[in-house]
């Protein structure tokens, strides 16, 4: 293998384990995370709708 | 308020002339690292300056304003002082060319990702410090009522209080009154944060460029800590962690400086790195004793970096650099190297040595146990070394990686804090950088002492991931070179990696924007007000609705006497304006209801508050049941005692 195909193969796999890390992060960071978006949304909503 | 105004900007412009000149003298060549130096310097001589004005009785606008214009009058007609101050034109327009240079040679998805989030970041701090009272709880247990109890006396004191932590260390409540001592207000007491908050992304940045990152992931790096939500919610949450985290960053960016080959050659200039160190190093001894454990972990760093970089390691040679470097030097620099020396002493030192005075014990109130031996005696907690504690810190930091617990709030209960970057792209990066470059494996080694011991000495094992804010910039420093060397071999992943990132930091930032804790009505009810009235005890997150009432209700010249546990609230109690006085009324086991009254008396009061959570529950009990006698006491509202007999 390349040294070019080398460090390809090694960066997707650095990608696949930053995907696999952010899986097992977003249980259940996830939904605070979104509930606290979504208490910005609702805020803004009721401001500017009254 | 005009001459608070006066007062305040001629302190601003006094501390920003003085740190400029030691800057000047002493401070490195490389640009991103003289920012540090700058901020390192404002903070410590904000510090010391309200230190000295506390001790002396003169904490407030009128005698700092007069002393700091008499200052730069002095520094002004001094034409050594003068020419320094007249460069910092030509620096700052120096450091703006290089900052532009570095931006424009940043990514295009990078440069598009710090112009959504820089500003927005400075939109949420600017926005939090405006609209909310402190309500964090280590904030109105004991950081914040020291600053609400100096501010309002004009001097720094020993406090008398049921909270024992408020004898802790404390350059960083010092340095809050800086926020506090001129409008004589608690409106803007959060942004006392934000210097710690920038010092820390400016140390990672530099630190990055240390080992050898591009200018471009550098500021990735620096980036990304920014988002860390333990920092950004302490930063607003006037918590002194955040600058603890800053200053250990702030050490290891100048300790890489001096170790590695690229050094400033000239013998004087590593003279100066060595005294800012040493003023960084002291200035977080005096915040928080763990400085020392960081400090074993920054030493490591150096020595292996200094190894790497294949420079001598005998302690004989470093001597001799220092001893050449004081002989280089003239002898106005050798007075200001021993000035910085002298503060950096004070503010490691002072509280110690008060404490020492004051208890008999330096470390007041924590105690020290190494193995059966009890080292320094304490009624409270104690940092035990032992393995069985060792052991319990390090299941209960495990416990809390990933933050799978809880969700993360300002006090990280149960939670590390450190976030989406750090986790999800941070660790594997981290496991890369561990195989791949030797510059992260010396700053792993560094960072796993400074971890260990702090986890080892911890009082509480609960509570102690908020000493650990700094360990994603470790993280984010992995990721950026993760990024940096993998990021040009394939394009695709180049552009997943972008993403990511800004997904992850979007989610970091995200859930900082209520704290991750305030409903939508809590803002209404404090943006209801004017600014000026928004009361620590009007917040109802934290505080119960018992502080708010008694407060309501009590005449503004009276003495207000508390009754609080050793966790209690107390801040609350002064007001925003720090108007209300206060006094501590002990209520020791098997008092009577006479008793209460009398020590009410003793203390110049006829009213007494009491709050659930906040004071101990046969201290309630007691007094409902000398309200329901009527004797000495009656309650005039829940949770505000008043004496009959008055």
């Amino acid at each position: 293998m390349s040294t070019n195909a080398a460090r390809r193969l090694e960066a997707w796999l650095v990608l696949a384990g930053m995907l696999a890390a952010i899986a097992w992060y977003a249980r259940p960071q996830l939904a605070y995370s979104l509930s606290a978006l979504r208490f910005i949304m609702d805020w803004v909503l009721n401001s500017v709708v009254g | 308020m005009v001459v608070a105004i006066v007062a305040w900007t001629a302190s601003a412009l006094w501390i920003a002339a003085v740190a400029y000149i030691v800057l000047a003298a002493l401070g490195p060549a490389r640009l991103s690292l003289r920012l540090a130096c700058y901020l390192v310097l404002l903070i410590s001589v904000t510090t010391c300056l309200q230190l000295l004005a506390g001790l002396l009785g003169l904490l407030r606008p009128l005698p700092i304003g007069v002393a700091s214009a008499f200052g730069l009058l002095v520094i002004w007609a001094w034409p050594a002082t003068r020419k320094v101050l007249q460069g910092a034109g030509g620096e700052a327009k120096s450091l703006w060319t290089a900052g532009t240079a570095a931006w424009a040679s940043f990514p295009a998805w990078l440069r598009l990702l710090s112009f959504l989030l820089v500003p927005f970041l400075l939109l949420r701090f600017a926005f939090l410090i405006w609209a909310l009272p402190p309500f964090v709880w280590d904030s109105l247990t004991y950081h914040l009522p020291n600053v609400a109890a100096w501010t309002q006396a004009g001097r720094i004191f020993a406090v008398e209080s049921p909270v024992s932590r408020m004898l802790s260390p404390a350059n960083f409540e010092v340095f809050a009154t800086w926020f506090t001592t001129f409008l004589h207000h608690d409106v803007v007491v959060e942004a006392a944060g934000v210097p710690a908050y920038a010092l820390g992304v400016i140390s990672v940045y530099a630190l990055g460029r240390g080992i050898g990152l591009a200018p471009w992931s550098s500021w990735l790096a620096a980036l990304g800590y920014a988002t860390t939500p333990a920092l950004l919610l302490a930063a607003t949450g006037t918590k002194n962690d955040p600058i603890m985290a800053a200053l250990f960053l702030f050490i290891l960016a100048m300790g890489w400086d001096k170790a590695s080959a690229t050094v400033d050659a000239r013998p004087h200039a590593r003279q100066g790195g060595g005294v800012l160190i040493l003023l960084a190093a002291g200035l977080g001894f005096g915040t928080k004793a763990y400085m020392l454990q960081m400090l074993v972990g920054g030493l490591a760093i150096l020595l292996l970096a200094r190894r790497d970089a294949g420079a001598p390691l005998s302690l004989g040679s470093a001597w001799k650099n220092a001893v050449q470097g004081w002989q280089a030097s003239s002898s106005g620099r050798r007075t200001l190297c021993m000035a910085v020396v002298a503060t950096a002493l004070v503010l490691g030192g002072f509280w110690y040595a008060r404490n020492w005075v004051l208890t008999g014990n330096p470390l007041y109130p924590y105690g020290v146990q190494v193995g059966d031996s009890t080292l320094v005696t304490s009624s409270d907690d104690s940092a035990r070394v032992t393995w069985r504690d060792f052991a319990t810190n390090m299941g209960s930091l495990v416990d809390r990686l990933g933050d799978k617990r809880q969700r993360i709030s300002p006090d990280l209960p149960e939670t590390t804090g450190w976030g989406w970057v750090a986790y999800g792209l941070g660790m594997p990066a981290l496991v890369w950088g561990l195989v791949r470059s030797k510059h992260q494996r010396i700053l792993f080694v560094g960072f796993a002492i400074a971890l260990v011991l702090i986890v080892q000495a911890s009082p509480t094992a609960v509570w102690l991931t908020r000493f650990l804010t700094w360990v994603p910039a470790l993280l984010c420093l992995s990721l950026a070179e993760a990024v940096q060397v993998l990021g040009p071999a394939s394009r695709p992943v180049r552009w997943c990696f972008a993403g990511l990132l800004a997904a992850a930091s979007a989610l970091n930032v995200g859930m900082t924007l209520n704290y991750n804790l305030l409903s939508p009505d809590d803002f209404k009810i404090m943006l209801s007000r004017p600014a000026l009235e928004r009361e620590a005890s009007a917040l109802p997150v934290t505080v119960p609705a018992e502080y708010g009432m008694a407060l309501g209700l009590l005449p503004g010249d009276a003495v207000l006497g508390y009754n609080v546990y050793g966790n209690g609230f107390t801040y609350p109690l002064y007001r925003a304006n720090y108007s209300q006085r206060l006094a501590y009324v002990p209520i020791p086991p098997g008092s009577s209801c006479v008793d209460i009254a009398e020590a009410m008396e003793a203390r110049g009061t006829r009213y007494l508050f009491v709050a659930p959570v906040h004071t101990e529950d046969w201290i309630l009990s007691l007094l409902n049941k000398c309200a329901s006698e009527q004797d000495v006491l009656r309650e005039r509202v829940r949770g505000l005692y008043v004496d009959k007999r008055g």
